[in-house]
């Protein structure tokens, strides 16, 4: 029997870190599930889902890790998904909508603060989101994909923001994730978009 | 840091493209709705609309919410009515025009088409009484549409039909001089159309289509001017192959878009879907309009030199365009000029800078024919005649679909202004060089044979 745990490692982003990672995990008996990595200034960060052996320690996990990656001074944190609370229990999603949001503009203090409570007021869910500062120019572009629940007006809520930020001299743009999948793929309408 | 991924290079791209369906048009067939009780035959008609299409305008309202993609016109095309009401008088046909301006109405489209008669050859009992009705037709009701299809390249032109045709044209102005002609720009001759170019003004739900299918319509000059702009910020020196190769990028974004917002339509109205018309006609946002590309191009007005030059790359560049984006585009792909419902090419023609005769050569320039021409009230029979059988004939000869729609202007002369309920531009009433000059030509009558 496997054991499914959260995992998150931070590290320096130096060649081999990757390579590092990976010989701790096979060495463990884990095996990943789903991973995300980004890297931020110099620094690589990753989360995981990863299953391991039942019988593995997690002190060990963690441990074992860290040794194998001493040298990119990696810290790591372990969680139990079985043993948290605060999750809303929800064992049947209803099904949503994929949107990509973009906005670009001058850099300005609390525009995602302002972003996030709009989005939740409409149960909107943030399920990834990129950012960049173009420092020569001070503008940002950031780009958020939400889930968005049936019944949300995607033209409305466009027009909402557009209104809001128009005079700070911020663009905004919301799209469906099949009208960015239609754009990008040559692939005839249908055979990548079918679906939400 | 600030170096762009390919990531955020592609958002960059994407964000802020003027995305959006000019139409989405619903065809319905009404072949047998065909009955010999007139009251039977209106009631299945307006049954028949309102069964197929009551949803129409609630889908298009969903799917660009969903989608994020605002649809702009909602049109419905039926079967030409000239085969479904056969052995009808014009009051008859009348009536019928009146109950699809009603079906039209009660499902909130904004434009039916059908109500259409195929002469090329001759002219059938039906078809010479929907032609009678036209005048009466058009002047009475809103949201209709007609069309004449008067030749084709098989089959050549028929000029009787023409003849009767430009007669109509003023009758119909006359029956609708209170409102300064308007019941004329509701009435398309059309050539080429013999499988129902669906896009077409007026045009009906021709042979080889289902039941129920759904067409959409795309409006490029917002995305192309966008795209062009962007590329000549970056690269101001772009030479024309780069800049047609920026339009056919920005034609297959919009054709890709339109597809996709049709398919979803069709899909929840359980229709087919049809085929999507990449077009420069123009829309309600300011500088969306195929003359505001030009100064883009090089070409600081329109109607100078080297405009049909900038016209034949736009529209090769869309063709190629949306063929690559989808199988259900590409033969449709034009420019329309539509003078009436474009500001920048009112301004044009206000300003002299744009003359009737340039239009006339621009329809060798890969656009439609002539769209929404304001004309003296005045003009003579032979004189329409002759501008007519000039376009379609030109049409024939070039193996592609044309559409002419003038506009007559009673007790109005060219240089005087015009203006129309619903339309957002005045525009001036252009002279026709040589009027008059046509008669002996047109008066011969008979029909101009099949191009070989």
């Amino acid at each position: 029997m496997a054991k499914l745990y959260i995992m998150t490692v931070v590290a320096a982003n130096r060649t081999g870190i990757l390579a590092a990672l990976a010989n701790a995990l096979d060495e463990l008996g884990g095996n990943m599930l789903d991973v995300s990595q980004a890297v931020i200034q110099k620094f690589f960060a990753m989360m995981m889902a990863a299953e391991f052996p039942e019988d593995q320690d997690p002190e060990v996990i963690i441990d074992h890790i860290r040794a194998v990656c001493r040298a990119f001074g990696a810290e790591v944190t372990l969680r139990d998904p079985s043993t948290e609370m605060g999750f809303d229990g929800e064992t049947e999603p209803t099904p949503k909508e994929r949107y990509v949001l973009t906005l670009s503009g001058p850099d300005r203090p609390g525009i995602l603060r302002f972003l996030a409570h709009r989005l939740a007021q409409d149960g909107i869910d943030l399920v990834d989101l990129q950012g960049r500062l173009q420092e020569s120019t001070q503008c940002f572009i950031t780009a958020m994909e939400l889930s968005v629940p049936p019944g949300i007006d995607a033209l409305q809520l466009c027009e909402e923001l557009r209104h809001e930020f128009r005079s700070d001299g911020i663009t905004v743009s919301l799209q469906h994730r099949r009208v960015i999948a239609a754009l990008a793929h040559p692939e005839p309408v249908g055979f990548n978009t079918a679906g939400p | 840091m600030n170096q762009r991924t390919g990531f955020f290079s592609a958002l960059q791209q994407l964000r802020q493209l003027p995305l959006d369906v000019r139409t989405v048009t619903l065809g319905i067939n009404i072949s047998d709705c065909a009955d010999r009780n007139f009251h039977k035959l209106c009631d299945g008609i307006y049954q028949r609309i309102v069964s197929k299409a009551g949803r129409m305008n609630a889908v298009c309202t969903e799917v660009a919410s969903l989608m994020g993609v605002p649809v702009l016109q909602r049109r419905l095309c039926v079967t030409p009515i000239d085969r479904v009401a056969q052995g009808f008088h014009t009051a008859d046909f009348i009536n019928i025009a009146k109950t699809l301006d009603g079906a039209a109405a009660n499902v909130h489209a904004e434009r039916i088409g059908g109500y259409a008669a195929d002469v090329q050859h001759g002219m059938t009992h039906s078809a010479k009484q929907l032609i009678a009705s036209l005048p009466e037709a058009l002047s009475q009701t809103e949201r209709l549409r007609a069309a004449v299809h008067v030749g084709s390249t098989e089959n050549g032109v028929n000029m009787e039909a023409i003849t009767l045709v430009a007669n109509t044209l003023i009758k119909a102005a006359e029956a609708s001089s209170h409102r300064n002609g308007d019941a004329t720009a509701k009435l398309a001759v059309l050539a080429n159309d013999s499988t129902g170019h669906p896009h077409l003004t007026g045009a009906c739900l021709g042979d080889g289509w289902g039941d129920l299918v759904v067409h959409v319509g795309v409006g490029a000059a917002a995305i192309i001017r966008y795209a062009l702009e962007q590329r000549l910020l970056e690269h101001p020196n772009s030479t024309l192959d780069e800049l047609a190769s920026v339009i056919q990028t920005a034609v297959f974004q919009a054709t890709r878009t339109a597809e996709l917002v049709g398919r979803e339509i069709a899909d929840r109205l359980g229709a087919d879907f049809g085929s999507i018309d990449v077009t420069l006609a123009p829309t309600h946002r300011p500088g969306d309009s195929v003359v505001d590309l030009l100064p883009l191009l090089g070409i600081e007005r329109v109607g100078a030199p080297g405009t049909a030059t900038a016209l034949t790359m736009i529209l090769s560049a869309m063709r190629a365009g949306s063929a690559f984006a989808s199988c259900a585009a590409g033969a449709y792909s034009r420019i329309m000029l539509s003078v009436l419902e474009d500001e920048s090419l009112a301004e044009a023609t206000q300003s002299g800078t744009l003359t009737f005769d340039q239009l006339c050569l621009a329809a060798n320039a890969g656009t439609n024919g002539l769209d929404l021409i304001c004309l003296p009230g005045d003009t003579d029979v032979a004189t329409l005649s002759a501008i007519i059988s000039d376009q379609v004939s030109v049409a024939v000869l070039n193996h592609r679909p044309a559409a002419v729609r003038l506009i007559l202007v009673p007790g109005k002369q060219a240089g005087e202004m015009v203006s129309y309920s619903g339309m957002k531009n005045s525009t001036v009433i252009l002279p026709v060089r040589g009027s008059g000059l046509s008669s002996q030509f047109i008066q011969r009558g008979g029909r101009l044979p099949p191009t070989r």
